[in-house]
């Protein structure tokens, strides 16, 4: 036995590095989507590995081993935009690493926004998430000396695919699950393909869910233990929350009050069960208010206008507003998309409800019976919330599918308890029908009694339950294969170039006074990435900056010195540069703007080729 | 025991002692890697001891490793605030954190003994 644990580790670690190495053949300079240039072995590989981990996972191999594997496979599959994009995902990610940049650099002290003359500003700006996972990404990086770009794409990838499997795996032992089904737990960690996204992309919010479901293990310990520090470690991963972005923070508080008022019902409910349950109500309606009043308030300290409306229940017609009560977004995705994302919470709400029916009379699991009302409770209040934020509210500063990650990361565990129940249910059945045929009944490897069972094996069964292993190996190595494939988007702009990057990086190198950049949002994220955000010695135009758009346009239209020293005098900047991307203005545009502009004097600066192509011109203009 | 802790404590401030060197001369990124995983193992340790000693050996890493993570950006952001985040503050964060976990040990460590058996 000892040899096939052997075996199965080398051959799942050669899968897991041969998983990696593909990914990093199908790194490309120049890309949309991680599919694009994708390696055609990896999704097979990827497959196998997942279905020998299925098997591992089921086999009485010692649970840090199958912890460490799985870990290995959530770290592969949340690296597909950090290893194969030049510069990880486009848009948001790139600008927090700006910020982190100027904290790296020195040239933010006390952090973003920390020195604005508006104290209340300035201490909405502290609590910024940018700034708390800034701190992160500096410290490692001086901790391992390593550059912070590195550090920051990594962070979200590295710190998901470490602590999501492994808190799953705790919470489910604190519901009372086995070895087998906590394993199982961590590893539908990565068959939900908003989680696989989410841990995909280095943003506070993503941190934030992480610290969620540190605070969501803390609930459940602090429910069923009477220990003290317990309600301490709640507070605080409620506080890291916080910090790590205000959505993941204001519904850890309303998680904190439902853990408050589940404790509270659950010690009062004896001596008097009606003011107990209207306590419970009260509190978790107090739960389902904070969030849409927290961001209606949230424009007291920022520029948004999120408020209630009742328009977009009469933009729909009685149809789509019931599609959209009940899929939400989903309802315009194809058949299998639908299923692929909701298959998962949907299976755990059904488990939720099924185990609270029959534990209604069970004295004797009073604790997991609370923990599973707190699910139930927690899972309405998201669902409750996000029709609110989807239905009823307009001008949110985030899409309301951000929401779906927390229903996720709550249906995580009970998916595996739902998994492990059908499974059991299965191998009942076909130990009814061997039975009938007058065989032994008999148990597969879901059975505690394996040992006793497996003395009964006849010819019948054992080939129905090898048929079964087989399938459920086959069936969990494809959901989460299939979940890894629709995590990541198929369609997609051009990301930000490794070209791009070279042309700021150059400049950087070769400018010793300060300069000012006009350039495209693409080439803007990317020069915020190398330079920091709104540098005033490296000034990129932010990508909500309409004098940057407005600049740029004005550029292609007419580049001319002059349009330069314009943009020159708006940071008092010694130097002008004008980056110009071929596949980003088309062929055609970009020769008239470079002939334009050789013809108006400005002086070609570098010409950067990409495969033996040309594909960026830089120009500038000097003062004097 | 008291003594391993000493030890342990002043291992940890030698290995922020490196970082920091490493950071303002050398920039080695295998220096970096081999001190930052001897300081977070010396503090996990320090942590899962005080808070989740009734755990398994695994669980205990686990969730030691995950608060001392939260510590450490919640150190790291409030020096942030405070002061910023250079060279000195990122040591002091870790100092603080360094300091902070072998406390918390030493305060558990008392209160077992003063526990009556």
């Amino acid at each position: 036995m000892k040899k096939i644990f052997i075996f199965t580790r080398l051959l799942f670690l050669i899968l897991a590095v041969l998983s990696f190495y593909l990914l990093l053949m199908s790194r490309s300079g120049e890309v949309y989507t991680v599919w694009q240039f994708m390696h055609p072995l990896f999704v097979p590989v990827f497959f196998v590995a997942t279905a020998l981990l299925v098997g591992i996972i089921f086999s009485s191999e010692v649970i840090e081993c199958k912890l460490l594997f799985i870990i290995i496979h959530s770290i592969v599959s949340h690296s597909f935009f950090a290893i194969i994009f030049p510069a990880g995902s486009t848009g948001f990610q790139q600008s927090v690493l700006g910020i982190t940049r100027r904290i790296f650099d020195n040239t933010s002290p006390h952090g973003w926004g920390g020195t604005v003359e508006n104290t209340g500003i300035r201490i909405y700006n502290w609590f910024d998430g940018r700034n708390f996972q800034s701190a992160y990404s500096v410290s490692l990086a001086r901790m391992f000396g390593i550059d912070v770009f590195w550090i920051h794409l990594l962070l979200a990838p590295m710190l998901w695919g470490i602590f999501v499997p492994t808190i799953t795996f705790l919470i489910t032992k604190k519901l009372r699950g086995d070895k087998k089904t906590s394993a199982l737990t961590s590893l539908l960690s990565s068959s939900f393909p908003l989680l696989i996204y989410s841990g995909a992309n280095s943003v506070p919010n993503s941190l934030g869910y992480i610290f969620f479901l540190g605070s969501l293990y803390f609930f459940l310990k602090y429910l069923t233990s009477t220990e003290s520090k317990y309600t301490r470690l709640m507070l605080i991963s409620t506080f890291a929350s916080f910090l790590a972005h205000f959505l993941t923070g204001f519904i850890s508080l309303s998680f904190l009050l439902l853990a408050f008022s589940v404790k509270k019902y659950g010690k009062e409910k004896a001596a008097s069960p009606s003011s107990a349950k209207l306590l419970l109500l009260s509190f978790f309606i107090l739960s389902i208010s904070i969030l849409p009043f927290t961001l209606v308030y949230h424009r007291i300290f920022s520029p948004i206008s999120t408020r209630f409306t009742m328009d977009k229940i009469y933009e729909y017609t009685a149809t789509e507003l019931l599609g959209q009560f009940l899929l939400g977004d989903y309802l315009y995705c194809p058949p299998h998309i639908i299923l692929i994302y909701i298959v998962g919470p949907l299976l755990a709400f059904i488990w939720v409800l099924y185990k609270l029916y029959t534990t209604r009379d069970q004295k004797t699991s009073i604790t997991r019976r609370t923990c599973i009302l707190f699910f139930l409770l927690g899972f309405l209040l998201l669902w409750i919330d996000y029709r609110i934020l989807k239905l009823f509210m307009i001008g949110l500063p985030f899409g309301e599918e951000r929401i779906l990650v927390f229903r996720d990361l709550l249906s995580v565990p009970l998916v595996a308890f739902a998994l492990i129940g059908i499974l059991a249910f299965f191998s009942r059945m076909i130990s009814k029908v061997a039975f009938l045929k007058s065989y032994l009944s008999f148990q597969t490897i879901f059975s505690a009694n394996v040992k006793r069972s497996w003395k009964a094996t006849t010819h019948f069964a054992p080939g129905l339950f090898s048929v079964m292993n087989i399938l459920i190996l086959g069936a969990l190595a494809c959901w989460i294969t299939a979940a890894v494939y629709h995590a990541y988007p198929h369609y997609s702009s051009l990301t930000t170039t490794s070209y791009e990057l070279e042309a700021v990086k150059y400049i950087d190198e070769t400018t010793n006074k300060s300069y000012i950049v006009i350039c495209d949002v693409w080439t803007s994220y990317a020069g915020q990435m190398i330079v920091g955000t709104q540098n005033s010695r490296a000034y990129y135009f932010s990508d909500h900056d309409p004098q940057g758009v407005a600049l740029f346009i004005k550029t292609k239209d007419n580049p001319t010195p002059e349009v330069l020293v314009e943009a020159m005098n708006y940071t008092d900047a010694e130097a002008a540069y004008l980056i110009l991307s071929k596949p980003r203005l088309g062929t055609e545009e970009y020769n008239r703007i470079i002939q334009q502009a050789q013809q108006n004097n400005l002086q070609t600066y570098k010409v950067f080729y990409y495969r033996g192509e040309e594909r960026l011109s830089v120009f500038t203009t000097e003062i004097g | 025991m008291r003594d391993e802790k000493f030890l342990f404590t002043a291992l940890s401030y030698i290995m922020i002692l490196i970082i920091s060197l490493n950071s303002i001369f050398m920039l080695s990124m295998a220096l970096g890697i081999t001190t930052s995983l001897v300081f977070f193992l010396v503090n996990t340790i320090f942590l899962e001891y005080t808070l989740f000693e009734e755990k398994a050996v695994f669980e205990r890493l686990i969730l030691g490793s995950f608060v001392l993570l939260w510590l450490l950006g919640i150190i790291s952001w409030a020096i942030l605030i405070i002061y910023r985040l250079d060279i000195i503050g990122s040591a002091m964060a870790l100092c603080i954190l360094a300091s902070l976990s072998s406390t918390l040990s030493r305060i558990k460590t008392r209160h077992t003994k003063r526990e009556p058996k």
